[in-house]
């Protein structure tokens, strides 16, 4: 807990950063208190977590570390921000007194090295204008999360993100090159650009996928491809057994092939998006290609030759796949209708991403699903879809709405989402597989982080005792809170 | 009991189409198959409206029975189901075949009225005001016609008065009327806010969602099928409305700088000659 | 066929007018129907009618039921004329019905009529705005509703018509079916479509409270506020400040779209501006191809700067104009 109170809090901020930068408004500080973890109350406006003191804006990273220095003094719980798009509560202040860091006005491209391929940019660069940037000069990220349009670089790389097209350009710890980032002591360390070298750990991943809980991420330097939309290639398949189309996915990955999006929808879920061209009980499965045009279609070629194996696959137009691939994500015109809906409906749907081996991503999704159905109240859909492949295995995105009855909004969140998300996480760990794929623990999952680490949980929690001694980082973030 | 005939349709979210989509086909057809479907908002808003009927107090245990008409082919019928598990009493779908029903409410609205006489028999008939695709606005106005009901237009809310009526809501030129309405009567929904539709569970959608459909075809109504081959107003052209300005990007660094130059160079002038 | 009993008769007037001088093409309108209730002044109903000649309807009550049994008597004369309504309420619901009832051709929110030899055509917007379709009518009467974006209504209607023909209608058992009937007269008017500077939003201002945002700034910059439909439809505003085919058409000398995507029918409401300048954070909304000016930015920091920038000079103009 905070040595100081509130207002020296707000004081002390303002002697560092002026007064324009940092927020005390009522509404933002209430709405900074939480993420989409908590949907239903933020759609509700029912705020149950504990209210930051400020919201700060960093325009520096020397600012960033006099912030930092001036919380670990007083122990007063940081927690870093920029694109406000988190959903597994990485962003709630969990103590009294938070200092909500926000980085999104760091939002400067430092450089484009088409050179060497890679680009350095600030934390607080949208993704969105990056890549778009990117992609006028014939470039891009490759990274291409469903939030991109609102998610930004620091956040990206805090949380270990995954984009739609990360069976051939990988997650963002395959992405991040180098870079620069903030601890608790105010010390700012800058990890340099190389393509590879051998010289201890990679201490990058002491960063990536920090989740706010080691340091602030203040600059990234990531990997640069070539963009050539005109070579992609689009493929779509109906089928009717998952357990069929993770035999596919297997295949494909077993033989070496790179397409760009590999997906299964089961039939739940994936009549959400393909009910106009797949018929009710039908999984679907999709592919695309892309990269120099020869690989696309060489790849495309090699795919529908293992599919054609399953009798049990039939194709369909690739216009169809065509069509959704130019809607894929989500911006702030969604998230608005979505809210409305909620409120009109109090239906809401949520999401769960885990991983397995693919000796056991059936199981995981097969009984995980059986139980929700059974066990949960006012369901109105469980569905999934595999979309991030690996040679050993693939990772299972559940996708659940429910009807909101009888249940005051501050008590949601128990009866159902995290009722939900108990389920999942079990099976996930019967089944021996990873609770979280790309969404990070955040709060809402580091009840199972000990379940999760089995014996290497030492070694997390050493990274964070020595970096964050006064434990100001992120609390209840990665490590629960003790009660 | 008070029966409802609900005839609602399904439309494909035109929004989601890009430029090179509104080619034309050589029959006059833009080709909106590769496009998600959703309910027609208004008539969304129709059967929305007939469940909260349903909802409110002492007006709510008033009994209704439902019977859902939509024309359309076969990914209409999981849009019917979703009405089932919304326990929704009846379920009917009739099969256009190959006739194109776009532009031709006439014909639309002689089946509902033909449907309506010898097979449901409602009191009411509660369906939007038009669609998005033909963009008519005829079919319920259509639908009073030939069954000689009266008819009240842009209905925006519903609640029952007694066992047998309804107190109905409605824009009109000038203002809103509000009156109670005994049956027969078609009810043409317009803009009526809040109405989305709500979500049945899975345990409805398991213990309701079976409820078989019923598949009629055009042929079943010879009165509309006999409509077909002698339009009207025959169609004779469609083409794509472009409205495109120069639409000059304003850049600079912030959102403050870029104010700033909407105000001095594009706004201020003008402003001053209001 | 126009109807005095609401007090949109001026607009539906001028719509009319401006229809025929700039929309159609070989027709010459030369009498009007006109129902009116029984008190209302005979000589400034005239006035108004856009046409030489004018048969005047009395009512007791403006019911659309009860006008329409005149208008079935009118157009069952075997007459081959075409009957040109308004596109508001009364209008789109009587085109279609009389058409019906007297076995001619109906058609809703028409954009233009041509006329050539024995051949009548009509174009209209179809696809939500995305098309435009062209129709031969094969059958008299022909009974159209005119679309409310179709024309530019005239300013002045000019003539005023002659009396031909006066009558009285008594309500028959036509509205039996409608008991304790009232009309609650809409808030005074919001005068979206006169007005010459308008501030628009849509779904990106993301929730209720931004645009009660949105409409503070509009306040200051001294524009009138409207809604695209999804914002109505979700109460975020009333539907008095509805923009598009379903609300007001406006035709302001500057209009910014802020938050909007830019659907056709949204967009049918604004497209008469001067000056369009969108403003939405996402590069690829439709609207910025329909704009002047286009700024892709967060709406809320723009216009925040905008309203601080130009208060002043707008509050000095407003008072000149008092």
């Amino acid at each position: 807990m905070a040595l100081i109170e509130r207002q020296s809090i707000v004081e002390g901020l303002i002697r560092i950063l002026g007064k324009e930068n940092v927020i005390t408004d009522e509404q933002v500080l209430k709405e900074s208190s939480l993420d989409r973890y908590r949907k239903y109350e933020q759609v509700c406006e029912v705020y149950t977590q504990p209210i930051p003191a400020a919201v700060v804006y960093v325009h520096s990273t020397e600012e960033v570390a006099d912030v930092l220095k001036f919380a670990n003094e007083y122990q007063i719980n940081i927690v870093p921000r920029t694109g406000h798009s988190a959903i597994e509560g990485g962003l709630e202040t969990a103590l009294e007194n938070s200092i909500v860091v926000d980085g999104s006005q760091m939002n400067k491209v430092l450089k484009v090295d088409q050179y060497n391929m890679q680009v350095t940019c600030q934390c607080g660069v949208p993704l969105q204008d990056l890549d778009d940037m990117l992609r006028e000069q014939g470039y891009t990220t490759g990274h291409s999360p469903q939030s991109k349009p609102l998610a930004q670089m620091g956040g990206l790389v805090a949380t270990r993100s995954i984009g739609q097209f990360s069976t051939l350009y990988g997650g963002i710890e395959d992405m991040v090159v180098g870079l620069e980032a903030v601890f608790p002591n105010g010390k700012i360390c800058r990890i340099k650009n190389v393509p590879r070298r051998s010289v201890g750990p990679d201490i990058r991943n002491i960063i990536i996928g920090n989740e706010g809980a080691l340091c602030y991420i203040t600059e990234v330097t990531v990997k640069i491809f070539k963009y050539r939309p005109e070579n992609n290639q689009f493929m779509g398949y109906t089928l009717d057994n998952m357990k069929t189309g993770f035999e596919v996915l297997r295949e494909v990955m077993v033989e070496g092939y790179k397409p760009s999006i590999a997906r299964l929808y089961d039939p739940a879920d994936g009549a959400m998006s393909f009910s106009h061209f797949a018929a009710p009980g039908k999984c679907v499965l999709i592919f695309t290609t892309e990269g120099p045009a020869a690989i696309a279609e060489a790849t495309a070629a090699g795919i529908k030759e293992i599919v054609a194996r399953y009798d049990e696959c039939e194709a369909v137009d690739p216009k169809y796949i065509e069509k959704w691939f130019s809607h894929l994500n989500w911006g702030p015109e969604q998230i608005a209708q979505e809210r409305e809906e909620i409120r009109a409906t109090q239906n809401i749907g949520i999401t769960t991403e885990v991983s397995g081996c693919w000796d056991c991503i059936y199981e995981i999704y097969d009984t995980a699903r059986r139980r929700i159905m059974e066990e949960v109240p006012d369901i109105t859909l469980i569905g999934g879809h595999s979309s991030h492949s690996y040679i050993n295995g693939t990772n299972m995105y559940f996708v659940y709405y429910y009807n909101i009855v009888d249940c005051p909004p501050e008590e949601e969140i128990n009866k159902y989402h995290n009722l939900i998300n108990r389920i999942i996480c079990e099976q996930v760990v019967q089944y021996g597989g990873s609770i979280a794929h790309h969404h990070g623990l955040g709060k809402a999952r580091a009840h199972y982080v000990h379940e999760e680490y089995g014996s290497s949980f030492y070694m997390l929690d050493t990274l964070k005792k020595a970096f964050d001694p006064n434990g100001i980082m992120n609390m209840g973030t990665l490590i629960p809170l003790r009660k | 009991m008070m029966k409802l005939l609900l005839p609602f349709s399904i439309t494909p979210d035109l929004e989601a189409l890009s430029e090179e989509d509104w080619a034309l086909q050589p029959d006059l057809k833009v080709d909106t198959s590769f496009t998600p479907l959703d309910w027609n908002s208004f008539d969304e808003s129709a059967l929305e409206m007939s469940l909260k009927l349903s909802d409110n107090g002492a007006a709510g245990s008033f009994c209704f029975y439902r019977c859902a008409l939509t024309v359309g082919g076969m990914p209409s019928d999981r849009f019917l189901k979703t009405l089932a598990a919304l326990k929704f009493d009846e379920l009917v779908r009739v099969d256009p075949g190959d006739a194109d029903l776009r532009f031709r409410p006439e014909v639309v609205a002689r089946l509902i009225a033909d449907f309506a006489q010898t097979q449901a028999h409602p009191d009411f008939i509660l369906m939007g005001r038009q669609t998005q695709v033909g963009d008519n606005a005829c079919t319920p106005l259509l639908t009073a016609e030939l069954l000689g009901w009266p008819c009240v237009t842009q209905v925006t809310a519903l609640e029952s008065a007694d066992e047998h009526r309804l107190r109905v809501t409605g824009a009109v030129d000038g203002g809103t009327s509000v009156q109670t309405v005994s049956a027969p009567c078609v009810l043409s929904i317009g803009d009526a806010p809040c109405t989305y539709l709500r979500v049945p569970t899975l345990k409805d959608k398991m213990a309701y969602g079976k409820k078989p459909i019923t598949l009629l075809k055009l042929s079943d109504f010879p009165g509309a099928e006999a409509l077909l081959s002698s339009p009207n107003a025959e169609l004779r052209s469609l083409a794509p409305i472009r409205k495109e300005r120069e639409g000059v990007l304003i850049e600079a660094d912030t959102p403050e700088e870029k104010a700033e130059i909407l105000y001095r160079d594009y706004l201020k002038g003008r402003l001053n000659r209001l | 066929m126009l109807n005095a009993c609401t007090n949109d008769y001026p607009d539906q007037c001028r719509l009319l007018a401006g229809f025929l001088e700039q929309r159609t093409n070989g027709i010459e309108a030369d009498t009007a129907v006109v129902f009116h209730r029984e008190e209302a002044d005979r000589e400034k109903l005239l006035c108004a009618v856009p046409v030489p000649k004018a048969v005047l309807i009395g009512l007791p009550q403006a019911r659309t039921e009860t006008m329409l049994n005149q208008l079935a008597e009118l157009g069952g004369s075997g007459e081959t004329a075409v009957y040109l309504f308004a596109g508001n309420c009364f209008g789109s619901e009587l085109a279609v019905r009389m058409g019906q009832r007297c076995g001619g051709t109906f058609m809703a929110a028409v954009d233009g009529l041509q006329c050539a030899g024995e051949e009548i055509t009509v174009t209209k917007s179809v696809y939500g705005g995305h098309m435009e379709a062209e129709y031969a009518l094969k059958k008299a009467p022909y009974c159209l509703s005119v679309s409310r974006s179709s024309a530019e209504p005239a300013k002045e209607t000019g003539r005023s018509a002659v009396a031909i023909e006066e009558r009285t209608v008594r309500e028959g058992p036509e509205n039996g079916f409608s008991e304790d009937y009232a009309f609650i007269p809409g808030k005074e008017e919001k005068n979206l479509e006169t007005a010459p500077f308008i501030l628009a939003a849509g779904w990106g201002a993301k929730s209720r409270e931004g645009v009660d945002a949105m409409a503070q700034a509009a306040e200051k910059i001294g524009a009138e506020f409207g809604v695209s439909r999804p914002v109505a439809m979700s109460a975020w505003a009333p539907m008095s400040s509805l923009i598009g085919v379903s609300g007001a058409m406006t035709k302001p000398e500057i209009c910014i779209a802020a938050g909007v995507s830019g659907a056709p029918a949204f967009y049918a409401g604004i497209e008469k501006s001067g000056f369009i300048v969108s403003v939405n954070s996402d590069p690829r909304a439709p609207i910025h191809r329909k704009s002047n000016v286009v700024i892709v930015d967060d709406w809320h920091k723009v216009l925040q700067h905008l309203s601080e920038i130009s208060e002043k000079p707008l509050k000095a103009t407003r008072k000149n104009e008092e």
